[in-house]
């Protein structure tokens, strides 16, 4: 008999959070998890960025305070290989952090026993819903592991599931542990099983609905075109239905585990993009199909194409892509290894910019002001307001990744720095006096203008950003602010929040 | 004609105060909230558009129900509508003889048997793709995929070959907190989830000071932000003079709290105000019903009583502006005829769209029947004898003062439809 999570554990569980978050315990551990800052910041000149800063912008979220220095002197191929082995990357700080999440460890048993228990109202969802961004964002923001991070971010968006949609949310969050985060930095293929795997991608994407007398071609269609091939990769619309025959009986338990259902399938002989598969193969069709959508190689070119985007520039440069794709071809879609042709590639530096999404400039904005904040919902609801809250977007095909599909919103990004910066984000402290102090800037306010502008742009300010942003502190007076008085201190932090919300600090 | 840049002038600021001015002899007339800011000069501008997207493909066949089809009835034993006279507990409102409105649309009926409303059904994007999300970016980038290199939407298309028409910063609006792909290519487009939340924050008694430097430091950028940042400077300025809180729809119109409910409430209170509103886009969905569709009581049961309530009370909130403002309701793709095992029904092809206007034929269903006998389907789904891009070329040739049409759909040929009438 499987242990069912009762009404009664389940108030202890949440008491035992309660009682945690009312005895300070959360903020204690915030504290102490708080990433240690150096007593002097080493700070970047010049005029361009430096292209350490430029590494950390595309395979991290974004530099914090002091990392700069820390990875020059480790040296970046080194920092890359750290980071690939990301296993080794010691992370205790984060994971204490993320110890106050109720559903960090529950199975899609635990989970589903929320759903319909009408004690808890609508809440129940929202806890699942909600926790899961919640610590997408902690990770994000607090990990050691960023490339990491981001590269579970990456799958996130290319295997992308809604969590809203009936009761997905229960698996999503399985999904994300089992199937995204072992697989991120594995073989291509690996990842691939173990999504056709997920319960949460096949209720998703109705293949659970999918029976041989009336099959479901909405998970056959999308493993093609979102997953693999692309949808110009070379398939038909027979192909969609051979592979959804193929896959016919793929489906979840009561359990809410993967179970394959004999009686479902389609046991007749198919033909998927030219290869026979001979009947009676019963559950290893599925297993084809993945094999010869893995080994086709418009899945090289798609997958390495959004890789690029990614890491590189909306409109990928064909040497790039030509290099990963070579390396994909060679180890056998060792997303690791694509990974480091990409990152150490002598044209990553030179890569346009890339206009930061909206969890991307959160993150990278939290960061780079070494800000602490304590895994709430209320940024998740924020993220929402501004069109990318983790595992929300309603289609298949994951957020978009050009600035075309973000450029049109300009206002919350402002906003969003104007607010962390007069401490208006619930749930997040910054202190700007103590990173002032350690870049010798907490008496001068146009050192501090300045130097905070090296810290958080990795280059000087440019002389319009610092005529106008000066000529905004010092206001109609022409005074310079005093940074002995409160007023005067006041002045600078709001300057220092335009500067966050600036032009410059939009592109990654 | 005034500048391509977007950007307002000093003479039309001028004006809009000089109408401001002139209007404070009768302001007793003039709610709080409505500041009438008279940005357009009638005559130039034609009707404010309002394009709302089912998204994830609207299933037709249930909404205006070919009930004198009998093939409708064999293909969906489970989810079909009644017949108007059967004794079915869920049955089609008449709409002629052989089409018939889903009871759940009940509140559109009235204005499909005035003379308000019509469906062009059979209509679609002649496009063969059934992936959502090719068959959406397509539909709202207008073209059918033959014309390679077509990043902006049609209606961005649209805005730009008008531009000089308008000039207010707040021409055109998506609803949302991204801009839909349709506006994509006109740079002064906002996207906004509320009126009431379109404001700068941090220090509030150096708002301007603030909105100066930023907008200063946007504008000597170089990058692409630059100018979509300029056109949020520019509507923040304009949304200040608007409470909508103070917004009473007229009519006892009443929208439900849905994003289709705010998105068409605070697009009346624009048009009353006179913002110089030309588009607006509302999302309405996800229509994707591959299960648990139902009849009266499934997933498009409740999407379609909201779509319908919020539909009838935008007509009634506007009842003496809708002259000059025309409603568009389309989705990418229609569902399949025949149902499937999960009480679904899965993507198909043909479909129909709805437009809302008093210059509507007076017809309430418009279309070249293709039959749904398995002769004269295509791949299983309704065909198309309509192309939805004749529909909207109609739309802009005959309520919209654009003159190019090649701009907004290219290498299309418009045929006419007979759905939308100059007057």
């Amino acid at each position: 008999m499987k242990t069912q999570l009762s009404r009664r554990t389940f108030l202890a569980t949440l008491a035992s959070g309660t009682m945690l978050a009312a005895s300070g315990c959360s903020q204690v551990i915030d504290r102490v998890a708080q990433p240690d800052l150096p007593k002097e910041l080493w700070l970047p000149s010049g005029a361009t960025r430096h292209p350490i800063a430029h590494l950390l912008n595309r395979a991290a979220y974004g530099p914090r305070p002091g990392q700069l220095e820390k990875v020059q002197r480790m040296g970046r191929e080194k920092w890359i290989e750290h980071q690939l082995d990301y296993k080794d990357v010691d992370d205790d700080a984060l994971d204490w952090r993320l110890r106050r999440y109720d559903t960090l460890n529950w199975n899609a048993q635990d989970l589903m026993s929320l759903n319909g228990s009408d004690d808890f109202g609508g809440g129940d969802k929202d806890l699942v819903a909600y926790e899961l961004a919640q610590m997408t964002l902690v990770r994000a923001v607090f990990s050691e592991r960023q490339l990491y991070e981001v590269m579970v971010g990456f799958w996130t968006d290319h295997f992308s599931i809604y969590q809203f949609k009936n009761d997905v949310l229960y698996f999503k969050t399985v999904d994300d542990r089992a199937v995204i985060r072992p697989h991120a930095l594995s073989k291509f293929r690996d990842l691939l099983k173990a999504s056709a795997h997920s319960p949460a991608m096949l209720h998703y994407l109705d293949n659970t609905e999918n029976e041989k007398s009336h099959p479901n071609e909405n998970y056959a269609r999308e493993i093609m075109e979102l997953h693999t091939l692309g949808v110009h990769g070379g398939y038909t619309e027979k192909d969609i239905q051979e592979v959804a025959r193929c896959l016919t009986g793929w489906g979840k338990n009561r359990q809410g585990e993967f179970e394959y259902h004999s009686a479902w399938h389609d046991d007749g002989e198919k033909t998927v993009l030219g290869h026979t598969i001979p009947a009676g193969g019963g559950k290893d069709d599925g297993d084809q199909v993945l094999e010869i959508l893995v080994n086709h190689p418009s899945t090289a070119q798609f997958v390495c194409t959004k890789l690029v985007r990614r890491f590189v520039a909306d409109d990928p440069p064909q040497n790039i892509m030509d290099a990963c794709v070579n390396t994909w071809q060679s180890t056998d879609g060792d997303i690791r290894a694509i990974l480091r042709t990409l990152l150490n590639h002598p044209d990553f530096d030179s890569a346009p910019p890339k206009l930061k999404r909206p969890f991307e400039l959160m993150v990278s904005l939290l960061r780079a002001t070494n800000a602490n904040y304590d895994g709430n919902r209320d940024m998740i609801n924020l993220l929402d307001r501004m069109g990318h809250r983790p595992f929300a977007w309603a289609t298949p095909d994951g957020y978009p990744d050009k600035a075309t599909g973000w450029a049109n919103n300009m206002l919350p990004r402002i906003n969003l720095a104007l607010d962390l910066i007069n401490q208006e984000l619930s749930g997040v402290k910054i202190d700007v006096w103590d990173v002032a102090e350690r870049m010798d800037a907490e008496r001068n306010a146009e050192k501090l203008l300045h130097n905070f502008g090296r810290l958080v742009l990795a280059r000087d300010l440019t002389p319009t950003e610092n005529a106008t942003l000066w000529n905004f502190a010092t206001g109609s007076s022409g005074k310079k602010p005093n940074l002995k008085d409160e007023k005067g201190r006041d002045q600078m932090l709001q300057t220092l929040g335009l500067l966050l919300a600036s032009p410059a600090f939009q592109w990654r | 004609m005034t500048n391509n840049t977007g950007l307002i002038s000093r003479r039309q600021w001028l004006q809009a105060a000089t109408a401001l001015s002139a209007i404070g002899a009768t302001r007793a007339l003039w709610p709080a909230w409505l500041p009438r800011l008279a940005f357009a000069s009638d005559g130039v501008v034609g009707d404010t558009l309002v394009c709302i997207f089912l998204r994830g493909g609207a299933d037709g066949l249930n909404m205006i129900v070919p009930f004198g089809d009998d093939n409708y009835y064999k293909a969906r034993p489970v989810l079909a509508i009644g017949q108007p006279d059967s004794s079915d507990s869920v049955k089609a409102l008449a709409l002629d003889d052989f089409f018939g409105l889903n009871p759940d649309m009940r509140p559109l009926h009235e204005l499909f048997m005035n003379g308000h409303m019509t469906a062009i059904h059979a209509a679609g994007s002649p496009n063969v793709s059934r992936s959502h999300f090719e068959a959406m970016d397509l539909m709202e980038r207008g073209t059918n995929g033959a014309e390679a290199g077509i990043g902006s939407g049609w209606l961005g298309r649209h805005l730009m070959a008008t531009s000089g028409a308008g000039d207010s910063p707040l021409r055109a609006i998506g609803w949302s907190d991204k801009l839909p792909t349709s506006l994509r290519g006109y740079v002064s487009a906002n996207a906004m989830q509320s009126i009431a939340d379109f404001h700068l924050h941090g220090d509030t008694r150096q708002t301007d000071q603030m909105a100066a430097t930023l907008s200063a430091m946007y504008q000597e950028s170089s990058t692409p932000i630059n100018l979509t940042a300029d056109a949020t400077f520019r509507a923040l300025d304009l949304v200040r003079q608007i409470d909508i809180n103070q917004y009473h729809p007229a009519n006892h119109a009443r929208y439900d709290e849905s994003d289709l409910g705010l998105g068409l409430k605070q697009t009346a209170a624009l048009i009353k105000a006179g913002a110089g509103l030309e588009v607006a886009c509302v999302d309405h969905g996800s229509y994707d019903t591959h299960v648990a569709q139902g009849r009266s009581d499934g997933l498009l049961s409740g999407l379609l009583t909201s779509l319908s309530q919020n539909l009838r009370a935008f007509h009634d909130d506007l009842l003496d502006y809708m002259g000059k403002v025309t409603v568009v309701v389309m989705s990418e793709f229609g569902r399949r005829v025949q149902e499937n095992g999960g009480g679904g029904t899965d993507h198909g092809h043909g479909n129909a769209m709805y437009i809302i206007s008093p210059h509507v034929a007076q017809t309430p269903v418009i279309a070249q029947w293709p039959g749904l006998n398995s002769d004269f389907l295509a791949n299983g789904d309704l065909q198309i004898t309509t192309d939805y891009r004749d529909v909207l070329c109609e739309l802009l040739t005959n309520r919209t003062p654009n003159t190019d049409l090649g701009i907004v759909f290219p290498g299309h040929t418009p045929k006419s439809v007979g759905a939308i009438l100059k007057d």
